[in-house]
């Protein structure tokens, strides 16, 4: 269901669309049940929209990527069904791959068969409410520091090999202004740590990195008391860098060269404060972190800080009915290019290069940002070209990898991710959504490059070479007449499919064994479907 | 999806593995296993044993026999094959064909005597014994109805090879091993085209060499397949073209199709359309008109048998301009 209310939702977060009316059909069939995948709500729309926006410019004989800038939204703004858009970094990625793709010296210049096309989308930085509307927080972190200056952070968030334990640890390092090295990570062991809804809907560096942002500032300030009391000061003059604590304008001794003097002092520290605070009688203008923490220790008894994040009241979607679907506390935004050539003849596609910008916010680790940009548009590519399910009587025709197809390393194009940073309000050091939402453009920017060489306009995915030579075919009014698809024509499906499947696989459905009961009845074999 | 229970026998030499052949009536011969293995998992073969064929150090290797031949060893390994020199050399479709099969992997593994033999394929059989099991089997494994074209008796399994219709395009022969004695067959006359039961080759029959004639080495060749992805996949149809050209003209030609017909077939009437004449796009158009005509695509693969077979038309004149152009 939330696929379905999803599509429609977020029809308004990313062009200006003062009206939206959506329709939506849930078919019940007895194929397995569906479940949310990697831009669930926007993949299927973004490709239909952004065809037809691609359409309204075509027939406008406007630039496609002049057409997405007229209509861009104009944040902060709230959307026509009470979405709440704050950071949006869309016209700067609409910018940045045109630039960078020679979009506007390259397009309608290339030769026969060679095209290029745009696609837009977005997504959302976890849902503001979870299934149902409530206040309670979606991520909570616990931070506990010993003393020998050792980080430790209890949080529910699952690192599914996302990268949300490098993330963790990088915002209470950033914050403590400690290395990375004193940092160690619980995750997702719910004896341990506190609860998190978990690793789904773009939702954890926003939502679990807020907790853990958070929780991290609270020993901080628990750490500034008694800090500031040495070096008589008032804590908010303090600064943490380095993996040391010091006071704000002082000059640091040399001891940038911090390793050094972190190395000697863990020695006393470890025999205990008593010794140490003897060392420190006159005020310093600067201490270690290991110091700092001790004193703190000294001072409290236990160093533990707790934080958590629940999405703020005005991001939780209107009061009318389905209007907590689509909420998020901010939206990523991105926009690509694709560079394609089609083969007039036989129908096959050849991507050749990807320009994918993205505006995650702020890129907390830019490594990790262009690794999942990367991997979206490479997922992108196997839907448009390759990927399908084929049924057949309720029988998977392709149950193995070797006939679901997922991209090789042959095909797979240069992709150039470009990464936009705008600095959200509300996200961790202003971050946001990174790993879904360049996905659902990759479909309709290679789709859109199609029209672009060959003038043809496909409304089904995979592009499969067949479908893209029928639809030459259908094009081509003078060439002559070939029925590819058995009368199943891809630019104009006037009949259902027989069993909703795809055009490569037709045929009758499986005749029963004879001894199986099914065939001794009056049912047809394969039967309705 | 588990291997079912065999015992394996590895020879050293092949009068042991004949041998072995004699003894063993329930057997299956496995040599890189890229076939087999996968098929052995999904329980379409269940034999009592399975001759590796791997030690036989005999059956590797290209030689040549000066005046003769050149005799390649079944178990010579694509990747071999790919890299040898003389074969790009003197019998560059074969070297084409090679280099496409699967991915580099499977190559390493993968000899030409079991891309020689490889077991046809078909949506319908190459699947799980559960899966074949729901649909009530197929008239090559287990059952007695195709799904394929039902109301035939007929099993139509597809043959996707892809250095077989390079090795006719080269009037190859083939050295067939057998407990009863040793014999020589032509390569066009080995397969059945028949997809249950695709090559005259007894289940105690071993094939151990195969030989290219030097009449036809130095013949231009282009082998071309269409698959979805650029490795990995089986072809979905397949043309390879051999031709020899003197002063312009062409002298003899040879196209065959694979992927579309349970087994790999010579395209009749290409030698009356080329030979005699320079290779235009209108002559090169008609062979890709006679190789479209050859081809019997049905529903055993991915992709509609109707585009399969324009590809076939497709691929078979592009490969003919790409031949004649390399002179």
């Amino acid at each position: 269901v939330v696929t379905i209310l999803y599509s429609g939702a977020l029809l308004g977060a990313i062009y200006d669309i003062p009206n939206v009316r959506w329709d939506g059909y849930r078919v019940l069939t007895n194929k397995p049940a569906c479940g949310a995948m990697r831009g669930h709500g926007t993949v299927n729309v973004r490709f239909a929209f952004e065809s037809a926006l691609d359409e309204v410019a075509a027939a406008l004989a406007l630039d496609p990527a002049e057409v997405r800038r007229i209509n861009l939204l104009k944040p902060p703004c709230i959307t026509v069904n009470n979405l709440r858009v704050t950071s949006y970094g869309l016209p700067e990625c609409v910018e940045k791959v045109v630039e960078r793709s020679g979009w506007r010296e390259r397009r309608g210049k290339l030769p026969r068969g060679r095209g290029l096309g745009i696609g837009c989308s977005h997504y959302v930085s976890g849902a503001a409410n979870s299934i149902i509307r409530s206040d309670m927080p979606h991520s909570t972190v616990n931070i506990k520091i010993d003393r020998d200056g050792g980080v430790v952070v209890y949080t529910g968030a699952s690192e599914i090999g996302q990268g949300s334990d490098t993330m963790t640890a990088q915002i209470a390092a950033e914050v403590l202004g400690c290395g990375l090295q004193r940092v160690k990570i619980v995750a997702a062991d719910t004896d341990l740590t506190p609860i998190d809804i978990g690793s789904y809907s773009s939702r954890v560096t926003f939502m679990a990195g807020n907790a853990t942002l958070r929780a991290a500032q609270e020993v901080k300030k628990q750490i500034a008391s008694p800090a500031g009391r040495k070096m008589n000061c008032a804590p908010e003059e303090l600064i943490f860098r380095d993996d040391l604590v010091f006071k704000r304008g002082s000059s640091v001794p040399s001891a940038v060269d911090s390793s050094a003097v972190a190395g000697r002092v863990e020695g006393q520290t470890l025999r205990g404060s008593l010794q140490q605070k003897r060392k420190e009688e006159a005020p310093r203008d600067w201490m270690t972190f290991e110091e700092a923490v001790v004193a703190a220790i000294d001072l409290h008894g236990a160093l533990t800080g707790t934080g958590s994040y629940a999405p703020p009241p005005e991001a939780r979607g209107g009061s009318h009915k389905g209007g907590g679907v689509g909420p998020s506390p901010s939206y990523s935004y991105s926009a690509q290019v694709a560079d394609v050539s089609v083969d007039e003849e036989t129908g096959e596609i050849t991507v050749h290069k990807i320009w994918a910008a993205h505006d995650c916010g702020r890129a907390l680790n830019p490594v990790s940002v262009e690794g999942q940009i990367i991997g979206s548009v490479w997922m992108g590519l196997g839907q448009a070209l390759e990927e399908e399910m084929v049924w057949k009587d309720g029988l998977l025709m392709n149950p193995g990898l070797l006939e679901y197809r997922s991209p090789s390393a042959t095909e797979s194009p240069e992709i150039e991710p470009i990464i936009v940073e705008s600095i959200d309000p509300e996200g961790p050091f202003g971050a946001k959504e990174c790993s879904e939402g360049s996905l659902a453009a990759t479909i309709p920017a290679i789709s859109n490059a199609i029209y672009d060489a060959v003038g043809i306009r496909l409304r089904e995915v995979p592009f499969t070479p067949e479908r893209v030579l029928a639809a030459i075919r259908a094009r081509d009014v003078a060439a002559k007449k070939l029925d590819l698809t058995e009368g199943v024509d891809p630019t104009a499906p006037t009949r259902f499919r027989e069993h909703g499947g795809s055009l490569w696989f037709k045929g009758k459905g499986p005749m029963r064994h004879e001894l199986d009961p099914a065939r001794q009845g009056a049912q047809p074999a394969g039967g309705d479907d | 999806l588990s291997l079912p229970e065999f015992k394996l026998l590895r020879p050293h030499t092949l009068a042991e593995a004949v041998d072995l052949l004699g003894k063993h009536p329930d057997v299956q011969i496995v040599a890189g296993g890229t076939d087999l293995v996968p098929s052995l998992k999904q329980h379409l073969f269940t034999p009592a044993y399975v001759i590796d064929i791997r030690r036989i150090a005999e059956l590797r290797g290209i030689r040549k026999l000066p005046g003769l031949a050149t005799e390649i060893g079944a178990l010579t390994t694509l990747t071999e094959i790919e890299n040898s020199e003389h074969i790009r050399r003197d019998y560059p479709v074969l070297h084409e064909a090679a280099k496409t099969v699967a991915s580099p992997i499977l190559r390493n593994m993968g000899t030409l005597g079991g891309n020689i033999c490889l077991d046809t394929r078909c949506l319908w059989y190459n699947q799980s014994l559960t899966w074949r099991q729901s649909c009530g089997f197929c008239i090559k494994k287990d059952g007695d109805l195709c799904h394929v074209a039902p109301g035939g008796s007929k099993c139509w399994a597809v043959f996707s090879g892809d250095t077989p219709p390079a090795l006719l395009c080269l009037d190859a022969e083939i050295e067939v091993v057998a407990p009863a004695g040793t014999r020589r067959v032509a390569l066009r006359d080995f397969y059945t085209n028949v997809g249950d039961a695709p090559m005259k080759l007894a289940r105690n029959e071993v094939v151990t060499r195969v030989f290219l004639p030097e009449r036809t080495a130095g013949y231009r060749g282009v082998y071309r397949k269409l698959r979805l992805r650029g490795s990995i996949d089986y072809p979905l149809a397949g043309v390879a073209v051999a031709l020899k050209r003197s002063n312009g003209h062409v002298e003899d030609a040879r196209v065959a199709i694979t992927a579309v017909n349970p087994a790999p077939l010579v395209v009749r009437g290409v030698d009356k359309a080329l030979v005699g004449s320079a290779v235009t796009a209108e002559n090169a158009t008609a062979v890709g008109e006679l190789a479209a005509r050859a081809a019997k695509p049905l529903t055993t693969s991915a992709l509609t048998p109707e585009y399969r077979r324009e590809m076939i038309r497709v691929f078979a004149k592009r490969a003919v301009l790409e031949a004649a152009k390399e002179c």
